[in-house]
């Protein structure tokens, strides 16, 4: 899946970038909004906290993290919306939001919840526009939306107004709107939320095409584990304003996914098969025995201080045992045991 | 300068067809702007069948004013009303999308909203000016006639600049339902009518807090000939809206910076 960086200078460079908000600190009810207007309290929160990146020219990067976990702020002060607190950001070689307009011709936004597209004419006018907006002469502009227009098959859709579009019409128009100066970055941001199963795959397809085929750097946030899986290589996790993991996205269940299941199956039904468990493994504080069914018992352990064969070595004796099957955890699962919070990293194991 | 001129027209000309094009709304806004005018022009009609002249202004004079407050506001509604807009852009986060253009916001701003319903308040404005100046004493001279058009473009400027000033608080409270930005703009009824009428606190609100007189009133001394000791005002009125402007475009900075978060 790997597309071929072609250069060794990223292309975005980020370096100990911190974005600080003050937040004003209300009390609750009335009281609290009154006392706010006289005496305002504020506290400094650290949205992205010392966040150090860089992406090289036609990599693609999948950015997650739970909701309010600094992915947004990170995209916004990656485009230019947002100046760091401190910190440094270079995109293409500029600052962004000290060179807002030169910045805005080397990257494209996709907003998933807003569209780009002037919403009472036709969408075809809406490129148009755009290609004054960015400045695309006749040719160029003849070129590539003649592209993107037969990838993501607009021609049905350049008579509608935006308003009429279905949300997976108004993406694909919003895809195209966001290439048609041909940027070398494409963020996008939450892209697929609301759209049906054959969109997504779509659009999957459209920017995978483009990441290969065209080299284009892509920078995603999603919820959608789909997404992540299908159209990146690397990930970088953010949790708390901080990036606790940034690597392969294949790599990382062996960096977290440390916790192992061991599940036996009985030769016959056996109600103190837990307790006999549970004496042997006393020893190893990581491990827990459980039963679910009178046949099965279930070990989890820490990979990190256990192993399997330790174990089965331990308590594999005193059990009449069929069967053995190791659960090793998938990407997915610890992407989505970090969303629930239940996953604790620890900035030290990590390197 | 060239290009954001055609970008502009083009962005703008968008905006007016889209206006006319739902046509429901384009008549009903027309319609309600000609009442809400007319309303007042009722008024000022009646009130002129029972008395000859206020404060020394007889009924065509304040026609006058009417059509130098009302021409300026007509062409700000059609072609600069997008910064109304501003605020719930901010407050639904679709600011963000103006910041990754390569066109200056201020351009895409004021390209937001054109508001149909000022041909209403352009039209009624020409006809109460050309009917207040062709039956009052205006001396028509060419010198005149080129500070009436620099006057009607100066006031524009700065009805332009003030509707980015007054919406300019979205910066700071981008929750904010305020009336405030919708008074400001309405004090400029006050200029529909001669200064001498008001108390002088009024005087100053409307000179110095909001400075619609240089829009009509000190405009209107000058076109009328009337020696007062304020007249001088009218002439300056194109310094107020430099400095209007000025002030606006300060704080238009300030906000930016403090949306994107400079320096805090």
């Amino acid at each position: 899946m790997r597309a071929h960086p072609t250069a060794t200078t990223p292309i975005i460079e980020v370096r100990g970038l911190t974005k600080q908000f003050r937040r004003p600190m209300k009390e609750p009810g009335l009281k609290g909004a009154v006392r706010h207007l006289f005496r305002p309290r504020f506290a400094d929160v650290n949205a992205v906290e010392d966040v150090n990146l860089s992406i090289l020219p036609g990599e693609s990067v999948a950015y997650v993290g739970p909701n309010g976990a600094g992915k947004s702020t990170t995209v916004k002060l990656l485009t230019g919306i947002l100046a760091p607190t401190s910190g440094t950001v270079t995109v293409s070689g500029l600052t962004p939001f000290e060179n807002r307009i030169e910045n805005a011709r080397n990257i494209g936004v996709v907003f998933g919840q807003r569209s780009q597209m002037w919403w009472d004419i036709p969408v075809i006018e809406s490129f148009r526009l755009l290609g004054d907006i960015y400045e695309i002469t006749e040719d160029r502009f003849a070129a590539s939306f003649g592209e993107l227009n037969d990838v993501l098959e607009l021609e049905p859709l350049l008579k509608v107004p935006a308003r009429q579009l279905s949300l997976g019409q108004r993406m694909r128009c919003d895809l195209a709107a966001s290439l048609l100066h041909r940027p070398p970055i494409l963020y996008l941001d939450e892209p697929t939320i609301g759209l049906d199963v054959s969109v997504k795959a779509r659009f999957r397809q459209f920017i995978r095409y483009m990441h290969r085929e065209r080299g284009l750097t892509v920078m995603l946030t999603s919820h959608d584990l789909g997404d992540i899986e299908e159209l990146c290589d690397r990930m970088v996790m953010i949790d708390k304003g901080k990036i606790v993991y940034d690597g392969a996205l294949n790599e990382v269940t062996a960096r977290f996914g440390w916790e192992r299941a061991l599940h036996l199956t009985l030769t016959e039904p056996d109600p103190s098969a837990v307790e006999t468990a549970s004496r042997a493994l006393s020893m190893r504080t990581g491990a827990v025995a459980t039963q679910p069914e009178p046949t099965h018992v279930t070990v989890t352990f820490d990979s990190r201080e256990d192993t399997s064969g330790e174990l089965i070595r331990d308590f594999a004796p005193l059990l009449a045992v069929t069967d053995i099957r190791i659960d090793e955890p998938s990407a997915e699962s610890i992407i989505r045991r970090l969303y629930e919070g239940d996953l604790r990293f620890d900035p030290t194991d990590s390197s | 300068m060239r290009r954001n001129a055609r970008l502009y027209l083009k962005l703008q000309l968008i905006q007016l067809r889209t206006a006319v094009e739902y046509r429901a709304d384009f008549w009903i806004g027309i319609l309600g702007a000609s009442l809400m005018h007319g309303a007042g022009l009722v008024f000022v009609v009646a009130l002129f069948g029972q008395i000859n002249e206020i404060a020394g202004w007889s009924a065509w004079e304040v026609a006058i004013l009417y059509g130098l407050a009302l021409i300026p506001r007509g062409l700000t509604e059609l072609f600069c009303d997008g910064p109304w807009t501003l605020r719930m852009m901010l407050n639904k986060g679709e600011f963000d999308r103006v910041l990754v253009r390569p066109v200056s916001p201020a351009l895409q701003v004021v390209t937001m909203l054109a508001s149909i319903h000022g041909v209403g308040q352009l039209t009624l404005g020409t006809v109460a000016f050309w009917l207040g100046a062709s039956r009052s004493d205006l001396d028509w001279t060419w010198w005149k006639a080129a500070f009436f058009v620099a006057i009607v473009i100066s006031s524009w400027i700065m009805l332009c600049a003030i509707n980015f000033l007054v919406n300019l608080i979205g910066f700071w409270e981008p929750s904010a339902q305020s009336a405030i930005p919708t008074a400001y703009a309405m004090l400029i009824d006050f200029a529909k009518f001669p200064l001498d009428i008001y108390h002088n606190a009024i005087k100053v609100l409307i000179t110095v807090v909001a400075p619609y007189a240089f829009i009509s009133y000190f405009p209107a001394l000058v076109l009328l000939d009337r020696e007062t000791a304020w007249t001088w005002l009218g002439l300056a009125s194109p310094l107020v809206t430099i400095v209007v402007v000025l002030l606006t475009s300060r704080l238009w900075k300030i906000g930016l910076n403090r949306y994107q978060g400079v320096g805090h």
